[in-house]
């Protein structure tokens, strides 16, 4: 495959961006992006050959509106901000007047051509590239994509488990498993099989992250079991050898050691004894040292140990490859089946395209219909490595063909290494093009007041930094130790840190509290954490120096947030978090979904109960809590003794008119009518909004839930199913503009900023190394090779006799304690003009050496002073009133027929075939009747296919037309016949007439009927029509015929 | 006359059409049945007709009006009386097409379910290059693309060459059997149409049309040359493509009148966040800016079908009459949902064997359980739930708690008729159990038998005809309208399949589910409505050739409004467009064109967007809005109001219940106390009340997982079992023992979780296998001298405080005398949370509040059993412990030998006991929830009831 358009003359260009907090990422993309399309040779058209990646919609958007904006200023010349103006324009080869008309140009062409006004989040483009390439991947061509796999990965797991009851090989492996599972101390749980399902989730979870399969180590944990059992006998015959001088203790673990396990052993009981981890044998004091001999056996059980413990840690986790590996299989083939691929796994499929299929870059090209020249990426330090792998053979086709790619981004903020963000990547791809690499730096900080961004700079200062990694360096503990190249690494990872405030008058102020709370455990901690900031928040609001709503409470992760939520909430705080804004936790919605878990199995006597103990019921039916307590009370001794009552029945009787009023109407309907109609009819009956107008927007949300579940759920049990499964982020209730503090995790305010941020638990905390499976809690790293990833367990223990191990271990200390100064760095600098910080400290078991990275004489900077909030609610919000729901069923009555036709539905086709073979039917007298009666079968045939009696049909045809009485109406001698004759009415209603005969001085209207019931019907319609026919044709007699086609009857209508 | 007429977009186009009919045709007494009219659809010629009528003032007969399908239509069948090709058999035939002409199109998509997408994907293609009237040779040739700049990749020419060959065979297909695609019909008749003569006509009207295919374009240039034909459009001032070629192929110009508009209306905007906030601010919309006057002159588009069941709710409760012309889905509907359980009970059965979980959602199904089968609909719905029952395990059988369950074993349950002909009596409805028995068969034949043999479509809807005549006669579905139209619908598709080419060919019956499945869910049951009444509710396309004075458009979305295919699956959209089949920018520019002309043409226009930081506004929207910003030179153009609904974040009280005299009464004289009941108070008075005072409990679900609870039961009786042989004796752990022990294990597992577990059962048996190895090897070393008591469940006992007895019930699982003559009172514990009081020092520094002895006792358990078991052995030294099943350890109650240390960890845990029963009983205290340990609440199943 040839290029046709190759090379042009430009040189590649490559710009990396170091964007810090708050220097305009986002800014810099869309001025990138627009200088592009304003530049002298540009014309409009190019914007085809641009894509701009980000990675969430959210920023998608914000770019979009972004390039609108400044592309509309500069065509309306309406800047505000003269510096802004400049700084655009400075960049472009073409001047101000020119720009006007380009961008000008440049808008319209866009809005003419928004398909190729490409900014889009990496997963739509991956998938746009899957769509276009389904029939290559074998998918179909409409496969769906879900988000949710889980049901997935426990169906194929289920079959696994079941396979495992006949198949040997799949029993083995289950085996092994189990034999593992029962030895890792860390999960004693009965139930393997949710932990089975756990690890799968994440080993699914990481083979799609590293687009790889896993790679088992090529040992069985039988080869160290043997291993282990000939160390035992190396320590046994290094007991009997050991000369008296050797130290005491020595001997004696050595003894306890081999008198506890006879067979088998676990390292950590060697790790946790010092004296077991000598290098040499240790002897009493002043005695000389123990034989050569003794100490080469003591070198040789070191050497084993620290073999068998790394091919340990290597081989631990081959049973759960093995499972995963069929459990994969079986997941495979199910999405296949069912047509659908999971978000996860879109990156891994797109490189399957390029590594297995071998799809080229143009051929993309041709499946996108666009040729890519210029890419710019968002939030760099986010990107993993798969998706790099997957973007890499465009970019460097762009490259290689005179394009360009920028890239903007921030290791300090790399705080999704978990999801697979590789922000060494960062610096790896300046190496990688540094032939044609210019990089740059955004220095201004264009977010927080002077004092906030100088005391970042000091606090993230090299220094600074420097003085506290030497600090922090724990005595005790080798493994938590860095070296210089360690510490060099680290500091260089925040070297751009140092900004400027925006020097415009505004941003010279600004405030920083750091307090320290000194706390002996986690309870003392949490209980002066929460006195200090319940007393700020009562300073905030005595000073009113700002509104509530500019305050944000930033945590490490969302128990923190119920947490402080729960404190503020006590305080009578208002708040705004996952706490009080997620329905699950309003209790009416709570009510709401006991109810229909009631409705949905009546027998769920809890359910019931919590309805009628709740406020939506009481409310509405006038109750007192009091009476329904009684009830309940009254009937406890039935409700233990006897095992088929249920409340909901003794409620009936003991309330008729409650239950008929309140509970019937829905018990009678449910699994009717839709989820959805249901509940706005509960919500009228209840009159949920007159009762609780504070709670409309739960209410509302709760209804959009419903309705967004429509697609994957049918009925009532499977969207209680569906509701408790909901990530919280669905289940959070849109409220932009209310009154409250907001509390939130640091990683959701990435990218954010606030006027106050308060950080409650500021602390540097590394809870676990590597990837961890969440369920089972067991850490692991996984390094990638040629064949595949492969898991290596983290353990102390292991780290502590191998070295291989300790390595990995000290590396994921180093990522994770990286991770965490990030996380700090994020916290840090969310503040636009005050932040205040709590630092607990002095906690028995946790040091916490986050205080040791705040200066000394930074605890305080700066001064307060008072800030404009923005309004309460920007003026054109609009209050939405509750609706007032009515049936709309009934409004569109006239649409719904009985059941009875649909009974007789065979009938009703028949008569319609009938009409249909009739209308073929003109004249006979001056037409072929065999011919008529032939097509009008025919018509009616290709009409009513799924009809099969014609013969029937024909045999009541032929028998009308013998007849006299009907037969004068087909062969018609003297007037013009019309069948299936439109006529409309004065309203311009259409009525059809069956046939229509129009002679010189009269009119006859004949009408088929299949029955002879419904007379008076008939009459009516009739009527109906020699009104009209008398309309067009006033001067002539009308006269109306039903002919009933089954008998031959004619019935003449008078009147 | 002029045989090109052009409207401005801001007239409206049916009344100018009327008058011109009027001028040309009415006022000249010619006849209007000799008159065509065609139209891009169906619904503007209803709207012209109401307005014929209204200028001639009386009835009439009116013109012929098309749809251009049906005149294309009409056109072909005064030929031919062929059949329009059901897409499911479209897709059949090219499927056969490609196994014999292109089987390499079928790798790894050899099953027609599997390839249906794909014939399907092409039968569209086919179609489209039909109605484009593209021949083989230019498909066989592509040229390669400047644009992309690279020639043709080889795989895509090879694609292509396939598809000539299946496109052939599929016309060759449909002619023998007198069928027509879409694409074909107009094919036909642009190769035909100069030899028809159309003589039942005399004037045709081309009405507003905009984009035409290349056969369009061929039969109505032949109309319009021939001189029957007019040709109407509408048409303003910007430049559009469509109309370009339109005048080029034409040879004529199409232009305007100038804008005659005097006000130029100002669109307003109004961003929602999701359906709902939309729908509330459309019915604001129409409340306080639409007087009730206009609401007939006004148009709702909603380009979003999803959202109509929220408009409809929403605008109902506002206005008296409406008018809808868009679907409901099939897949919201009841009916849809049974098909869909049925399907997958089936799927997942194993041989005889009912996914218990599946089974039980299709016989709860309110269409099955309300089936009138015995003469009363009560007989299925009491059956159906004791079935439940059984399962669920709140009646308890053999079969209860089965994962999987076969039909014939339920149906054997003789106790299951018995209890629902007691359950009947008591309704007045007396059933023998035979009588009782056939009505399950029954509704089991229908619910599962019918479906359990199925070798094609044939068998499929013999089943399905059977089972729909069942609903339609014996369940109450008909009260409820909407369903009757769903059912009729299902009749429908039912017709369409029976007479499918694949009828008889053998089939796996999930893909006959499946491709049922995707039948059901692309139908839809239309509201005819009528559009000569109330607010009109309109999707894009139907509100072509209409004006209206107020138009609100909804779901001003990006990706929604315009709706385009952006990706190409099958053909690279770049080859497509090579072929001239610029679909994505037509599909665009034919919206925005009925998009711009019904704004132009409405005095007042509103757009509703969700403006969730997720999604964008419509294209459209950033159009108009940049066009104002053009025209004013301002950034600041267009009002926009942002919705927002009432939502309270603040506090709430939490709740408190009164104890009234007679719960104090109760609780003073008649509840038996018991170690779990007072613990359970300490951590949340609130529950306890619930839990023990109301004795409410979370339903029972047998056929939920396994929890921890069932475990630690099966444990502890199967211990109790094991032991018993010890009993009054010294336990001697040796070989043969294990070996009964591990035999009885089997046994009993086998009968108590087996068949809960299912397949899994195999890994909860090796785990406990393990553990209770582990747990025999700790019994053997224990020097046990003889076991005392075991699982010894006593009659409620008396403890005395503050002057009263309160009654005392508990269950002390094992105690031991030990060789040193003392005595261990031993509760095993399987579970994680392992509670006992803490040690003496602790104890001491408590205060005797709740929370102080919380934080010290943790569990009154142990001190309970201490407190019974030292009163009947008095004298005898003494201990408490838990025996930890899962690690196999022994956590002590009293840590320390010393006499002395016992009496007084006993004293202090007495006097915490005492402390919190007087609390329960204290009259002045509601029960109230700590707001201290709101954690143990997520878990709580009464977490409804509390604030
Ligand atoms: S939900 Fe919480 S407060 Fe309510 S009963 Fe349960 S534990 Fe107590």
């Amino acid at each position: 495959m040839k290029d046709k358009n190759p090379s042009n003359p430009l040189q590649p260009r490559v710009y990396a961006t170091d964007a810090s907090a708050g220097s305009g990422k986002t800014y810099a993309l869309a001025t990138h992006y627009i200088r592009l399309l304003l530049d002298n040779s540009s014309i409009p058209r190019q914007i085809e050959n641009i894509l701009a990646i980000t990675f969430t919609n959210k920023a998608a958007r914000e770019m979009k509106e972004r390039i609108l904006e400044l592309l509309k200023k500069i065509a309306l010349d309406k800047f505000t901000d003269p510096t802004e103006e400049a700084r655009l324009l400075s960049g472009l080869s073409i001047d101000k007047k020119k720009a006007c008309v380009k961008a000008s140009e440049l808008m319209d062409y866009i809005i003419q051509n928004y398909n190729y006004f490409q900014v889009k989040t990496i997963d739509s483009f991956i998938n746009m590239i899957l769509l276009g390439c389904a029939y290559r991947l074998n998918l179909s061509a409409n496969f769906k994509i879900k988000d949710n796999r889980q049901d997935y990965l426990a169906y194929s797991v289920d079959e696994c488990i079941d396979r495992a009851g006949y198949d040997k090989q799949v029993r083995k492996a289950f085996d092994n498993f189990l034999k593992q599972y029962i030895y890792l101390k860390e999960r004693s749980s009965w139930f393997p099989k949710a932990d089975i399902l756990g690890l799968m989730g994440s080993l699914f979870y990481y083979s799609n992250i590293y687009g790889a399969g896993f790679k088992k180590f090529d040992l069985k944990g039988e080869d160290i079991f043997k291993g282990k059992q000939e160390v035992l006998k190396l320590y046994r015959s290094l007991y009997e050898k050991l000369p008296d001088n050797v130290h005491g203790r020595f001997r004696n673990l050595i003894r306890d050691f081999l008198g506890e396990h006879k067979e088998a052993f676990d390292f950590a009981e060697i790790t946790s004894k010092k004296t077991l981890m000598q290098e040499t044998v240790p002897v009493t004091k002043g005695s000389p040292v123990v034989p050569a001999a003794i100490e080469k056996l003591w070198s040789r059980i070191r050497q084993r140990n620290s073999e068998l413990a790394e091919e340990e840690a290597l081989s631990l986790f081959n049973c759960y490859i093995d499972i995963f590996d069929l459990v994969y299989e079986v997941f495979r083939k199910a999405a296949s089946r069912d047509d659908v691929l999971f978000l996860e796994e879109l990156n891994q499929q797109a490189y399957s395209l390029i590594s297995e299929n071998g799809i080229t870059v143009p051929e993309l090209y041709y499946q996108l219909a666009i040729r890519l020249r210029h890419f710019l990426i968002d939030e760099f330090q986010d990107t993993s490595v798969l998706q790099w792998r997957n973007l890499f053979p465009m970019i460097e086709e762009t490259l290689s063909t005179g394009g360009s790619f920028f890239y903007v981004g921030d290791k300090k903020q790399a705080i999704f290494r978990f999801r697979g963000g590789e922000a060494s990547l960062f610096n790896s791809i300046k190496k990688d093009f540094a032939a044609y690499v210019s990089g740059d730096s955004l220095k201004t900080n264009y977010r927080s007041q002077k004092e906030i961004v100088e005391f970042n700079n000091a606090v993230f200062g090299k220094e600074n930094l420097e003085k506290f990694l030497a600090a922090q360096q724990p005595e005790d503990n080798q493994l938590k130790r860095f070296n210089q190249d360690d510490i060099k690494e680290i500091v260089e990872v925040f070297s751009g840190s140092r900004q400027e405030y925006k020097k415009d008058g505004k941003h010279e102020d600004g405030y920083v509290n750091i307090g320290l709370i000194e706390a002996a455990d986690k309870e003392l901690r949490d209980e002066r954490i929460r006195e200090r900031l319940l007393s700020l928040m009562d300073d905030f609001k005595q000073e009113a120096r700002f509104s509530l709503r500019d305050i944000a409470v930033l945590c490490r992760d969302n128990s923190e947030v119920e947490l402080v939520s729960g404190w503020l909430i006590e305080g009578n705080i208002p708040v705004e978090s996952d706490k009080t804004l997620n329905i699950k936790n309003n209790i009416l919605i709570k009510e709401l979904t006991a109810f229909l878990m009631f409705l949905n199995s009546p027998i769920d006597n809890l359910s019931f109960s919590s309805f009628i103990l709740g406020d939506m019921f009481l409310k509405a039916s006038g109750m007192d809590i009091e009476r329904i307590e009684d009830f309940l009370f009254e009937i406890k001794e039935k409700l233990s003794r006897d095992q088929g009552c249920y409340i909901y029945r003794e409620f009936k009787k003991a309330f008729p008119d409650a239950w008929d009023n309140f509970i019937e109407p829905f018990f009678k309907r449910i699994g009717f009518v839709g989820l959805y109609e249901l509940t706005i009819d509960i919500y009228k009956k209840f009159g949920v909004f007159r009762h609780f107008p504070g709670q409309q927007g739960f209410f509302m949300h709760f209804l959009q839930l419903i309705k967004d579940s429509e697609e994957e759920c049918q009925g009532i049990s499977d969207f209680l199913e569906y509701f408790q499964a909901l990530d919280n982020y669905r289940l959070y209730v849109n409220s932009s503009d209310t009154e409250a503090v907001k509390v939130t995790t640091i990683h959701k305010a990435k990218g954010l900023g606030f006027g106050t941020v308060v950080i409650p638990f500021f602390e540097l905390d590394i809870n676990y190394l590597g990837e961890r499976d969440m369920k089972t809690k067991v850490s692991y790293t996984i390094e990638r090779t040629g064949q595949g990833i492969s898991l290596l367990r983290l353990d102390k223990k292991y780290a502590l006799l191998s070295s291989r191990i300790y390595e990995a271990y000290t590396r994921e200390y180093k990522k994770a304690f990286i991770d965490e100064l990030n996380t700090l760095y994020v916290s840090l600098t969310r503040a636009k003009n005050e932040l205040y910080v709590f630092i607990p400290f002095g906690m028995e078991r946790a040091n916490n050496i986050a205080r040791l990275l705040i200066p000394e004489e930074r605890l305080k900077q700066g001064s307060k002073r008072s800030y404009v909030s923005l309004p309460i609610r920007d003026v054109s919000s609009l209050f939405i009133e509750p609706p007032e729901y009515r049936d709309w069923n009934s409004l569109l009555k006239d649409e719904f027929q009985d059941i009875d036709t649909v009974k007789n539905r065979r009938n009703v086709m028949r008569g319609e075939a009938l009409h249909g073979i009739l209308a073929s039917i003109g004249n006979l007298t001056q037409e072929d009747k065999e011919k008529s009666i032939e097509e009008g079968l025919g018509k009616a045939r290709s009409l009513f296919p799924s009809f099969e009696d014609w013969p029937g049909l024909e045999r009541i045809v032929r028998n009308l037309l013998a007849q006299e009485a009907a037969g004068r109406f087909f062969y018609v001698t003297d007037g013009l016949v019309y069948r299936e004759k439109d006529v409309i009415d004065r309203f311009g209603i259409t009525k059809r007439i069956d046939r229509l005969i129009i002679k010189e001085t009269e009119i006859w209207i004949i009408d088929y009927k299949t029955k002879q019931e419904g007379a008076a019907d008939y009459k009516e319609q009739l009527g109906a029509y020699k009104g009209i026919i008398k309309e067009i044709y006033p001067g002539k007699t009308v006269k109306c015929y039903l002919v009933f086609l089954e008998e031959a009857k004619v019935e003449e209508i008078n009147g | 006359m002029d045989k090109i007429i052009t409207y401005n977009f801001n007239e409206d186009f049916i009344s100018r059409l009327a008058d011109y009919i009027e001028d040309n045709f009415i006022r000249k007494g010619k006849d209007l049945s000799r008159l065509a009219v065609v139209f891009g659809g169906k619904r503007p010629a209803l709207f012209l007709k109401r307005e014929l009528a209204r200028r001639v003032k009386s009835s009439l007969f009116p013109p012929r009006f098309f749809a251009i399908d049906q005149f294309i239509r009409h056109l072909v069948s005064a030929r031919n009386d062929f059949r329009p090709v059901p897409g499911l058999d479209a897709a059949y035939i090219i499927y056969n097409a490609a196994k014999e002409k292109a089987p390499l199109v079928l790798r790894h998509r050899e099953k027609f379910s599997q390839f249906l997408p794909w014939a399907k994907e092409i039968a569209d293609f086919i179609d489209e290059i039909d109605l484009e009237n593209i021949d083989d040779q230019e498909l066989r040739q592509v040229e390669e693309s400047a644009h992309i700049g690279y020639e043709v990749p080889e795989s895509i020419n090879k694609l292509l060459g396939h598809i000539v060959k299946i496109r052939s065979a599929f016309h060759a297909e449909l002619r023998e059997k007198n069928l027509y695609s879409r694409g074909l019909m107009y094919l036909d008749a642009a190769s035909f149409i100069k030899e028809s003569g159309l003589e039942e006509f005399d004037n045709i009207l081309l009405c507003n049309f905009f984009y035409l295919h290349k056969t369009e374009e061929i039969i109505l240039k032949h109309l319009y040359e021939q001189g029957k034909a007019v040709l109407f459009f509408q048409k303003d001032e910007r430049k559009w493509p469509v109309f370009d070629d339109l005048s080029k192929s034409f040879g004529c110009k199409i232009e305007p009148p100038p804008d005659k508009a005097e006000i130029r209306c100002e669109p307003k905007i109004y961003k929602g966040f999701d359906s709902h906030s939309q729908v509330g601010l459309v019915r604001e919309i129409l409340v306080k800016q639409i007087p009730p006057k206009s609401l007939d002159k006004t148009l709702i588009v909603l380009s979003d079908p999803n959202n109509l069941m929220p408009l409809l709710s929403e605008v109902s409760s506002c206005v008296e009459d409406f008018n809808v012309s868009l679907g409901y889905s099939l897949k919201r509907s009841p009916l849809y949902s049974l098909f869909r359980y049925i399907f997958q009970a089936q799927s997942t059965r194993k041989g005889n064997k009912y996914y218990t979980k599946d089974y039980l959602k299709v016989l709860l199904h309110p269409l099955i359980k309300n089936l009138d089968i015995a003469g009363d609909q009560s007989v299925s719905r009491v059956l159906c739930h004791k079935v439940e029952e059984v399962l669920q395990g709140m009646f308890k059988t053999a079969i209860s708690g089965s994962l999987f369950v076969e039909l014939d074993e339920i149906q054997g349950l003789g106790e299951l008729y018995m209890s629902a002909a007691d359950t009947l009596l008591n309704m007045d409805i007396k059933l023998d159990v035979p009588e009782l028995k056939k009505a399950l068969l029954e509704i089991h034949g229908l619910a599962f038998g019918i479906w359990e043999d199925i070798n094609n479509f044939g068998d499929f809807l013999k089943s399905l005809e059977r089972f729909n005549e069942a609903i339609l006669n014996k369940s109450p579905l008909g009260n409820y309208p909407l369903n009757i139209k769903i059912i009729e619908k299902v009749y429908e598709s039912i017709d369409e399949l029976k007479r499918a080419e694949f009828k008889d060919q053998p089939f796996a019956k999930e893909e006959i589910f499946n491709i049922f499945d995707a039948k059901l869910q692309s139908e839809a049951v239309s509201f005819q409505g009528s559009p000569l009444k109330g607010l009109q509710i309109l999707g894009l396309f139907e509100t072509r050739s209409l004006s209206f004075e107020n138009v609100i458009v909804m779901d001003a979305n990006e990706s929604v409004l315009p709706r385009v295919r952006v990706c190409e699956p099958l053909i690279p959209r770049q080859v497509m467009e090579g072929l001239g089949l610029e679909r994505l920018k037509q599909d665009e520019e034919i919206q925005r064109y009925h998009f711009l002309r019904l704004i132009s043409g409405a005095r007042n226009v509103y757009f509703v967007y969700d403006d969730n930081l997720e999604k964008e506004r419509s294209r459209f929207i950033e159009e108009i809005i940049w066009q104002e910003q053009k025209r004013k030179k301002t950034l600041n153009v267009l009002s926009e109001s942002r919705a927002r609904f009432n939502v309270n974040v603040c506090p709430k009280e939490r709740v408190s219940v009164k104890k009234d005299k007679k719960i104090v009464e109760y609780l003073s004289h008649t509840f038996e106390y018991s170690p779990s009941s007072v613990d359970t108070y300490l951590n949340c008075p609130l529950k306890f009340y619930y839990l023990y005072v109301l004795k409410l409990e979370k339903k029972e679900e047998l056929l939920d997982d396994l929890e921890g609870r069932d475990i630690g039961n099966f444990i502890h009786a199967f211990l109790d079992r094991a032991f018993r042989c010890f009993l009054g004796k010294k336990p001697v752990i040796d070989s043969a023992f294990e070996k009964k022990f591990f035999e009885e294990f089997q046994a009993f597992f086998d009968s108590e979780l087996e068949r809960r577990l299912g397949p899994g059962s195999f890994m909860v048996r090796d785990i406990m296998e393990f553990r209770l190895k582990k747990f025999l090897d700790s019994e053997r070393a224990r020097k046990v001298k003889k076991i005392i008591s075991l699982e010894d469940r006593k009659p409620a006992e008396k403890i005395t405080f503050l002057g009263r007895d309160f009654k005392f019930k508990y269950r002390i699982d094992r105690v031991d005398q030990l060789e040193d003559g003392s005595l261990l009172v031993i509760d095993y514990k399987t579970g994680g949370n392992l509670k006992s009081p803490a040690g003496l020092n602790k104890l001491k520094a408590m205060a005797c509040d709740r929370a102080s002895i919380r934080g010290a006792i943790n569990s009154f358990q142990l001190p309970v059993y201490y407190y019974f078991t030292s009163r009947q052995f008095k004298d005898t030294p003494l201990n408490a412990a838990l025996y930890n099943l899962r690690d196999i350890e022994f956590i002590d109650f009293i840590k320390s030998a010393n006499p002395d240390t016992a009496k007084e960890v006993m004293d202090i845990s007495f006097k915490a006991l005492e402390a919190i029963v007087s609390e329960i009983v204290d009259p002045g205290l509601g029960f109230q929830a700590d707001s201290s340990l709101e954690h143990n609440c997520e878990y709580c199943p009464f977490s409804v009831m509390c604030k």
